[in-house]
């Protein structure tokens, strides 16, 4: 697994298909109320809105990612990092950006690679 | 060199520029601030009067420039070392207009302004904010905001030689690590985030 993170807009899924996507890979977009990933995608774009997704459907998100374990290891998995900001006041959106980032670090310990984007610039995390 | 500056609130960017700037600037060369706040407010003022006191040791030349950023290319000498700071508030201008109006295309306008700028100019710095990390679901205002400074970040990291993102006053570096050799590199010391 390749782990891309890094802020919102700062281009994780134009590196991501320009650098570590084979060309023509397909890309899995989650959205607000993906609760589940195609597994037939190469790339995994949004998975904080998935985490999201589960949590507000009271669906563990950490356990889902772990008992896909095996399958996300074939996989390029984009996360916006939420942790540097103001806490949320309100408590959905508080345990939302504490599960992504609990999540994170189990992505990022499976991961064989962890990519942040800068700006549009990559840093390998772990190579 | 051109130098594309970003990070956190109150980490340092604009001293980290300022020191850049002045270090970078040769004897005779102009040295110019384009500075980009149109002040709203009491605090707004403080603010500039906190910064033009912190330049006062050094030769900048302040150009006011809230808008119409290819103006400066008229203004000033191109030869000249300058400092920008910040593109938050040029699109913060461009974007939110004195009449109430919202103007959603001023991101990618000011995107291709500071591109051509940057294609005239061998010697700037230029400092922007990373609100990348937040997480909330924002207003769609406030996220075509946040939308387009990043978008305008990229085209600048992309076009500048190299690119520093300053946390806590450190300098991380995700381009041009030669141009900041040990020796090269300016000191920041604390001060105030950017306005002019």
């Amino acid at each position: 697994m390749v782990f891309v993170i890094g802020g919102a807009y700062q281009g994780k899924l134009d590196h991501a298909r320009a650098n570590l996507a084979e060309p023509g890979a397909k890309v899995f977009i989650c959205d607000d109320r993906t609760l589940e990933i195609d597994w037939s995608c190469r790339v995994i774009d949004k998975i904080h809105l998935l985490i999201w997704a589960r949590q507000q459907a009271g669906l563990d998100p950490l356990a889902y990612l772990s008992q896909h374990q095996s399958q996300l290891l074939e996989k390029i998995v984009i996360c916006d990092d939420l942790s540097s900001g103001v806490v949320p006041i309100d408590r959905e959106t508080r345990l939302w950006r504490e599960q992504v980032g609990r999540c994170s670090v189990l992505l990022a310990r499976e991961a064989d690679r962890v990519v942040r984007i800068f700006c549009g610039l990559a840093t390998d995390l772990k190579a | 060199m051109r130098l594309f500056v970003s990070g956190g609130c109150k980490n340092g960017k604009s001293s980290f520029a300022e020191a850049f700037a002045v270090a970078q600037v040769k004897p005779g060369q102009p040295l110019y601030y384009l500075a980009t706040m149109l002040p709203k407010d009491q605090e707004d003022q403080e603010r500039i009067q906190r910064h033009r006191l912190q330049r006062a040791d050094h030769a900048f030349q302040t150009v006011e420039i809230p808008g119409k950023i290819l103006q400066v290319l008229q203004t000033c000498d191109p030869q000249g070392c300058f400092l920008l700071d910040s593109t938050t508030a040029l699109l913060e201008n461009a974007m939110f207009l004195p009449d109430g109006s919202v103007n959603l295309a001023a991101g990618e306008n000011l995107g291709a302004d500071l591109a051509t700028l940057l294609d005239h100019l061998e010697q700037i710095t230029i400092v922007s904010d990373y609100l990348g990390s937040d997480a909330f679901f924002y207003d769609p205002l406030t996220e075509a905001f946040r939308r387009s400074l990043a978008q305008i970040d990229r085209i600048l990291a992309s076009k500048c030689d190299a690119v520093v993102e300053i946390c806590a006053s450190q300098p991380i570096i995700h381009k041009g690590q030669d141009f900041f050799l040990p020796d090269h590199l300016p000191k920041a010391s604390s001060g105030a985030g950017g306005v002019r």
